[in-house]
């Protein structure tokens, strides 16, 4: 088995400004996000990191991608350095999360080419990826309306293609099928499951268990910023289901504090 | 009344407890005292005549009485007199060469005494601050006693006569001067603020910005990017007002002699259009980095019209007109002042090339700087994703 990513004792700790102290009721002027977590994801297999809301999910992604940097630990893909390479790791990472938004003005066409020649993509490369890409999705009707006057769903779909301009070998999935409505989302998972008969590998967040039991190998449950169990969905569900296995953790770390 | 009270309450709390709300409140006027302070001595200074000056004066038919003016304490005259024409005078206040001349009718003491009026016509150059003074000098003293019963005589009541040599070119060199440096570096600010507060803070807030992020592009060149890009379209504005206070000035001043705009070649515009290109980036680059800062366009807004009472002050340092340009090279090297002060002496077609060069370089070091802080910022999350 090849590991694709290494995580190592990833924690970030959050100063929190006043105005979030008083959105979150809370006085201490930290918040730990991520608490000494670790675990690793291979290659062609999709790794589900499964939480309840607030327990770190986005932030730990947040971290692998670059776009935040840890206060401890590190994280490594194909052995490369989160903390010490990170453009290196923005070639080879392909990163969806609702945090990162299309500008309203600009059409699925243009931001596609956009993202694209900013990865130095030759344009025959380019215009293939992108018909196949906007065929699969349907986005073809809609490539030249802006992305303001789009749905929720087109939105999605288009992040998402947006996404996979530089078709990377490893994708981070921040709650890939939020927002969606039921056929959107199975045009999503399929398309998934698609990328890693691919061979590409997978992680992605979610709080949905049926979405876990569907698409993924591995799962890691985090609560509160600390990964409780990482192991292979079959070895996790050996005794009962995803549910009940997720539950009985939960009430365990209750009693724990 | 009592909800009167509560409501009252509630909103005194809101705005006195929001440092950033205060700041808006109450910086300018800190501002503006510091900034006078600072600037009152070094215009006052500048409007100044030199006590030591030697003023030259053409007298023509001086009565003994008046001997005595030429001797005053307050100004150091010598008197040019004899083989000059009138016309000859004339010519050299004009060019400067000469502050006054001082011409009485003949035979004028007696033709006072038979109370005829005689008349007395001072000549002066009004674009020339110490023809000015010395002209305001001789004609207070002259009127007045003029104007005795027994002693009557007119100062300057001759029909159609322009007493005052200053040529159309000089007029219009002092107005522009002192107006045209302001109006440009006011306009070329507003142009910039209007795009750069949207721009950057506009994107970190509607979160576009971290898509861009994730990329594997450079920083700097993101940096680079949008300061080009903002500066491109901000010259693009300023190219149009700049036209539109050219094409204007004329009609704008009309009121005040007609003024003209044909002593201006090819060269003071480029030399202009020089100057408005690295001052709209040196505005755009501070502008960035403000919006860089921001959480929102709103908060770059508030801090970016507090920069703009300094740019304002700083270009109301023009209004010292063309004796109050800046000289010492070293005032050049202070940003957006260098940009007012050079304007200024390009329009008084008084430049310093040593001046020019200076402004020149230590803005293109500025924006170099400002650029590379900026791609700083854009590396810290602390910057891109504050909330
Ligand atoms: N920029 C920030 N500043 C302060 N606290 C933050 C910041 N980002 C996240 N947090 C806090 O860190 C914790 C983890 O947040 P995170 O977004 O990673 O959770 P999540 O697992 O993705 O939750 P959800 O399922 O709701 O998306 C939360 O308590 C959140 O309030
Ligand atoms: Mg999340």
């Amino acid at each position: 088995m090849e590991e694709v990513l290494k995580v190592s004792n990833l924690t970030k700790i959050f100063r929190l400004s006043n105005r979030q102290k008083k959105i979150n009721k809370t006085k201490e002027n930290v918040k730990v996000a991520v608490d000494d977590l670790s675990f690793s994801a291979y290659k062609g297999e999709i790794y589900g990191l499964l939480g309840p809301n607030g327990a770190g999910k986005t932030t730990t992604l947040r971290i692998i991608s670059t776009l935040i940097k840890a206060d401890k630990g590190d994280a490594f893909v194909n052995g490369v350095s989160v903390r010490n390479n990170p453009k290196e790791i923005r070639k080879m990472i392909g990163f969806l999360t609702s945090e990162l938004k299309l500008e309203d003005f600009f059409t699925p066409e243009y931001l596609f080419d956009y993202f694209s020649n900013l990865h130095g993509i030759a344009p025959d490369v380019r215009e293939e990826r992108k018909h196949k890409l906007f065929s699969k999705f349907g986005v073809d009707t809609f490539k030249e309306v802006k992305v303001g006057n789009l749905s929720t769903g087109m939105k999605q779909k288009v992040s998402l293609i947006i996404s996979l301009v530089h078709d990377p070998d490893f994708i981070i999935f921040d709650e890939p099928t939020n927002g969606l409505d039921v056929i959107t989302a199975k045009t999503v998972t399929d398309f998934l499951l698609d990328l890693k008969a691919q061979g590409k590998t997978i992680i992605l967040s979610t709080h949905i268990f049926s979405l876990v039991e569907k698409l993924c190998d591995r799962v890691g449950i985090i609560f509160d910023g600390k990964m409780i169990v990482s192991d292979t969905l079959a070895n996790l569900t050996a005794q009962s289901d995803l549910e009940s296995v997720f539950f009985n953790l939960y009430e365990r770390e209750g009693q724990r504090q | 009344m009592k909800n009167i009270l509560t409501i009252l309450k509630k909103e005194l709390r809101r705005f006195f407890t929001d440092y950033r709300m205060l700041l808006t409140l109450f910086l300018p006027g800190i501002i503006i005292y510091l900034m006078y302070t600072f600037m009152g001595d070094f215009i006052s200074r500048s409007m100044e005549v030199d006590p030591t000056y030697q003023y030259a004066v053409y007298v023509y038919n001086l009565p003994d009485k008046y001997s005595v003016l030429l001797e005053s304490q307050e100004f150091k005259i010598s008197t040019v007199e004899t083989d000059l024409t009138l016309d000859e005078a004339k010519n050299k206040i004009e060019n400067k060469e000469l502050q006054l001349a001082v011409i009485f009718e003949d035979d004028f003491e007696n033709k006072v005494t038979q109370g005829l009026t005689p008349d007395v016509e001072i000549y002066y150059n009004s674009s020339s601050t110490e023809s000015l003074y010395i002209y305001r000098f001789f004609y207070s003293v002259l009127s007045a006693d003029g104007s005795e019963i027994t002693y009557d005589f007119k100062v300057n009541m001759e029909e159609g006569v322009n007493y005052d040599l200053a040529t159309k070119e000089d007029t219009s060199i002092t107005m522009i001067t002192m107006i045209a440096p302001y109006l440009l570096v006011m306009f070329l600010f507003s142009g910039c603020m209007a795009l750069s507060s949207e721009s950057i803070a506009g994107e970190k807030e509607r979160g576009t910005i971290a898509s861009l992020l994730v990329t594997p592009v450079d920083r700097k060149e993101i940096a680079t990017g949008k300061v080009l890009a903002l500066s491109i379209t901000s010259l693009a504005s300023a190219v149009v007002s700049f036209v539109g206070l050219i094409a204007s000035l004329p009609k704008l001043m009309g009121a005040q002699g007609d003024l003209t705009i044909n002593m201006y070649k090819f060269d003071t515009y480029l030399e202009i259009f020089v100057i408005i290109v690295i001052t709209v980036i040196v505005f755009t680059v501070i502008l960035s980095i403000i919006s860089t800062l921001s959480k929102s366009v709103k908060e770059a807004a508030q801090y970016s019209s507090l920069v703009m009472i300094l740019v304002v002050l700083l270009g109301l340092t023009s209004m010292t007109g063309v004796d109050g340009i800046a000289t010492d090279f070293y005032l050049y090297l202070i940003p957006v002042y260098n940009s007012v002060q050079i304007l200024s002496s390009i329009f008084a077609l008084e430049m310093s090339v040593t001046n020019f060069v200076v402004t020149v370089v230590s803005n293109l070091i500025y924006i170099v700087l400002g650029i590379f802080a900026l791609s700083k910022m854009f590396q810290s999350e602390k910057i891109m994703f504050n909330k």
